[in-house]
């Protein structure tokens, strides 16, 4: 088990680092989607201060969304998946090394990205930090539903669209805790209990989708 | 033991009788939505506060009720398509979809004219009212999703994967938006308490949900029905059949 989880883990860090441009492009859309909305509204601190939270949890959402193509569209093109899905190896367990993978280099990305946004747009240190700390720990749960819909639209044509379709509804409660948490402390409220939740609920959803990914994916090779 | 349980959920076997289904439930239909109905808009006395409005519930409740019902047996039958393989079951995820979204609509749409004159506005941004919208939408990705196949089994079963992780995900859905802000008017009909509602009124409204549900049943035996006659075209039993 362990030789296969270093081979997929070793296999993925080296797709992330030689195609860097799959994670490149989702972090400049997300500082795209950042840079645009102050044209939009009124750009004092305080009306900012006011949508900062939603709008760059938004934004990390929406890169989050781009950036799930590359999961498994290439891995089915190139033959990989087939080799997978015939392997003994069960197949939740390669997914959850893709799903670390991803996450850890994406995730990174943007919890580093988001506290810059958060005091581009007049936020507090502490704000800043706890929007750091949902974005870390919520990409991880973005990404994992994410792996679920990119595995049951790999044989779709025009599988991108119907993949946004598909997740927004689904991140719902990842979205209010992380970006309630940052409101709570832009109100001198303590936040450690939507960041717990935030996190508690990444871990859920990072448990249950590698084996409903490879149903799915099952599912679309029969 | 579960031969027969196998045999009935054969589609050539339900395509027979799923039609008596389909009638007896209809007709039960019937019966208690004319009967609810009438109880509701002409028996039941008016409220004190909210005037005539009100009779409204009598279709809102039963359709909000009914959004939440439909997914549930919607999931359960994709699970159940998931582990057995049945095609009956991938069929009813299939029919469900459409039936669940346009319940969701419907109370959604009933919500707002009620909504209007009660809090002066069609829309607020409050817990129950987002999380069905966001029902809505877990509804429509379903019916996406299932489309988008061009061999309807995958679809099919792809939909019963969406399905069950929107089961898993909807009282999730439900307590972040509740935790998020709430201005609707609490339950009033609750299990574990006596309803705060007066008996008279209470009475239509219970035998319109029943209404709605035997609808629910009609509805899906006839498009469970339909569904099959399309996808079974070639067979030769359906040349039989009808």
């Amino acid at each position: 088990m362990m030789r296969i989880w270093n081979a997929v883990w070793a296999r993925e860090w080296q797709l992330l680092f030689r195609q860097v441009q799959d994670l490149l492009q989702p972090l400049i859309y997300f500082a795209m989607v950042v840079m645009i909305v102050p044209l939009g509204v009124d750009p004092s601190d305080d009306a900012l201060g006011l949508v900062a939270p939603a709008i760059v949890w938004i934004a990390v959402v929406l890169a989050v969304v781009l950036s799930l193509d590359r999961l498994f569209r290439d891995d089915a093109r190139d033959g990989t998946l087939a080799v997978l899905l015939t392997s003994p190896t069960p197949l939740w367990w390669v997914l959850l090394a893709k799903l670390g993978a991803h996450w850890l280099g994406l995730g990174c990305l943007l919890g580093l990205a988001a506290p810059l946004a958060g005091a581009a747009y007049g936020l507090s240190a502490t704000a800043s930090g706890v929007l750091c700390l949902t974005v870390l720990s919520g990409t991880l749960g973005l990404v994992a539903l994410g792996m679920v819909a990119g595995a049951l639209t790999v044989g779709v044509r025009n599988g991108g669209v119907l993949v946004a379709i598909i997740l927004l509804p689904l991140y719902v409660p990842l979205l209010v805790f992380g970006a309630g948490a940052v409101a709570t402390v832009q109100a001198g409220l303590p936040a450690t209990g939507p960041v717990y939740l935030t996190a508690a609920l990444s871990m859920l959803y990072a448990t249950l989708a590698p084996p409903l990914a490879a149903v799915a994916l099952r599912l679309s090779y029969d | 033991m579960w031969t027969w349980f196998h045999r009935l959920s054969s589609p050539p076997t339900f395509y027979r009788w799923g039609r008596t289904l389909q009638w007896v439930f209809g007709i039960a239909a019937l019966l208690l939505i004319v009967v609810g109905t009438y109880g509701g808009l002409v028996l039941a006395p008016a409220d004190y506060q909210q005037g005539d409005a009100f009779r409204i519930i009598y279709v809102h409740v039963p359709s909000a009720w009914l959004s939440m019902f439909v997914y549930m047996t919607m999931a359960v039958a994709g699970g159940v398509a998931l582990i057995w393989r049945m095609k009956l079951a991938e069929l009813f995820v299939v029919a469900a979809a459409p039936i669940g979204a346009a319940f969701t609509a419907l109370a959604l749409l009933t919500g707002m004219l009620w909504g209007e004159p009660m809090w002066g506005t069609y829309w607020v941004w409050d817990a129950r009212l987002t999380s069905e919208l966001v029902l809505l939408f877990l509804y429509l990705g379903v019916i996406a999703l299932n489309g988008a196949f061009e061999d309807p089994r995958r679809g099919a079963r792809a939909a019963s994967v969406l399905a069950l992780i929107g089961v898993i995900n909807v009282p999730i859905i439900h307590y972040s938006v509740e935790w998020w802000n709430s201005l609707h008017q609490g339950a009033t009909i609750t299990k574990f308490d006596s309803p705060s509602i007066s008996k008279d009124m209470l009475w239509p409204l219970l035998l319109n949900a029943l209404g709605f549900m035997c609808y629910y049943g009609a509805l899906q035996s006839l498009r469970i029905r339909a569904l099959i006659l399309s996808r079974e075209r070639d067979a030769r039993w359906i040349r039989q059949a009808v």
